[in-house]
């Protein structure tokens, strides 16, 4: 009988990680850039703990880089207990492997927050960063930028723009709190900074990126070429708030979601998953330049997903 | 601050002159000038109420920039606990040296009237409902806002996301200070004492 115990507990234990190993859909290739993202994850409680413990197995597997954060990554006071229950303490298993986190403000969040070291914010509310280019397939650098939603002011818009042309033919992925399209029925897009933020995106070939405030997962049709992300539901969700507005391609807001990505080459590999490890949303989004490009020639352009 | 200062003239000069809709503006009406003056080089009266904003802002940023020299440095940190010693110290030493502070300090009468003129034309009509919404979109959040010079900002309340249109047509700040909504009000608000330094009631129409 004990025997059997031992069996059946080498089994479970075995299987496991082979499941979760399974269940990655992406490439997890060498020298990809590979890095994580959460949203409105700041709450201290048991549900942002859950999904933090989900993404530790899924570092063990898929080892990202680092993560960025689309904001409200604190909720509430902010003493060093606050950061300590609601930040350092549910993602430390990858702040000791060395993850980096990128933070950008959500309306919850204190503008102090960018003197915050682990936020790798350097003091300012609005930055870019590279990220570490590893493989020879991938032309051209992967930057990314956190902007500040909560309060786009002319310089910050001109600063973006100064940034985005110098950028030049890579990857250009931004992050911030308020989705420029969304299909939340609480708060829905931001039309505002929308039509302040797009026509940016679109003249300077930005392919995807990443919002929150919305808690839920929704991955957007491509408006305009552009992959819009809403991955607010790190720590809070709000259920069934999906409106049918025809733009989801995919969404989840019946439980607690992260986001990983990967890239390779011009392909960015994503996949979104639940709190329990299930894989809510899957894909690649080919970068637009050379997707255009190689439309160009084959007559033949192949949207992302 | 001079280039700014500049900028926002340039924009005022270009608007159109129309009446707040405010109880306050019944107030305001200025007595007619006398005819012996309209020889005078004419002056933009906007202008004028944004060189004075200008210097209540600079008078304000002077005395914070010498207590914040007397408080914990905010500089780039591991201990969060650091940040908020320098945040708590320096929004005790504002409060002491302007104990006597009161609405209207920053945001004189004429100075409310005008930013609420700058603001209209981007909340009014249906082209303004968009921005209206962002302004107000989690108003139920901020009961526990004061609307009192001098008051904390609440850790437990979220700050109301400025839509960039609004900073456009407004006058630009310092670091350290921003504008903010609560509800249909607009505060002034030192984001690292957290403090809020004036407000303007009813300032979205």
């Amino acid at each position: 009988m004990r025997r059997v115990i031992s069996t059946v507990v080498l089994l479970v234990v075995l299987a496991a990680p082979a499941t979760l190993q399974e269940r990655l859909q992406l490439p997890n290739k060498e020298g990809s850039v590979r890095f994580l993202v959460i949203g409105d994850s700041g709450t201290g409680g048991g549900e942002q703990r859950a999904v933090a413990t989900r993404i530790a197995e899924i570092y063990k597997i898929f080892p990202f880089e680092f993560a960025i954060m689309v904001g409200d990554n604190l909720y509430g006071s902010e003493s060093a207990n606050d950061f300590r229950r609601k930040f350092e303490e549910p993602y430390k298993p990858l702040l000791d492997g060395g993850v980096k986190f990128y933070a950008a403000l959500g309306n919850h969040d204190d503008p102090t927050q960018r003197y915050y070291k682990n936020f790798n914010m350097n003091g300012e509310r609005f930055y870019t960063f590279k990220a570490p280019k590893k493989g020879p397939d991938i032309l051209g650098d992967v930057r990314f930028f956190a902007l500040d939603s909560n309060y786009m002011s002319p310089e910050q818009l001109q600063w973006l723009e100064k940034e985005l042309k110098a950028a030049g033919s890579g990857w250009k992925i931004p992050f911030f709190h308020h989705p420029l399209y969304s299909s939340g029925e609480k708060h829905g897009a931001d039309v505002t900074l929308r039509e302040q933020l797009e026509p940016l995106f679109v003249k300077y070939g930005v392919d995807v990126v990443f919002a929150g405030h919305e808690h839920f997962y929704e991955r957007l049709k491509p408006q305009k070429g552009i992959t819009y992300f809403v991955t607010g539901s790190a720590a809070k969700l709000r259920r069934g708030n999906i409106g049918n507005s025809g733009m989801t391609a995919k969404g989840f807001d019946t439980g607690y979601a992260f986001l990983i990505a990967e890239i390779t080459g011009d392909e960015l590999y994503f996949q979104a998953l639940e709190a329990g490890g299930k894989t809510i949303d899957s894909g690649v989004v080919k970068r637009r330049e050379v997707a255009e490009g190689a439309a160009a020639k084959t007559g033949n352009q192949k949207d992302a997903p | 601050m001079q280039g700014q200062l500049s900028c926002g003239v340039m924009l005022l000069s270009s608007l159109l002159m129309f009446a707040a809709c405010s109880s306050e503006s019944a107030h305001a009406n200025r007595a007619p000038e006398p005819a012996a003056q309209s020889t005078a080089p004419k002056t933009n009266p906007d202008a004028e109420i944004l060189v004075d904003f200008k210097k209540r802002i600079d008078g304000y940023m002077a005395l914070h920039n010498k207590l914040e020299k007397e408080a914990p440095p905010l500089k780039e940190t591991k201990d969060p606990a650091k940040i908020k010693a320098s945040q708590d110290v320096l929004a005790m030493k504002i409060r002491e040296a302007r104990k006597g502070a009161r609405q209207g300090d920053i945001f004189t009468l004429e100075i409310r009237q005008l930013f609420r003129r700058l603001m209209y034309p981007e909340v009014k009509g249906p082209e303004g409902r968009a921005t209206k919404a962002a302004i107000t979109e989690e108003s139920h959040e901020l009961k526990s806002v004061p609307l009192k010079v001098n008051a904390e900002y609440p850790d437990n309340a979220p700050l109301m996301t400025v839509p960039p249109n609004i900073l456009a047509a407004l006058p630009k700040l310092p670091e350290d200070l921003e504008y903010r909504f609560v509800n249909r009000n607009m505060i002034l608000l030192d984001t690292h004492a957290n403090v809020i330094v004036d407000f303007v009631p009813n300032a979205i129409q």
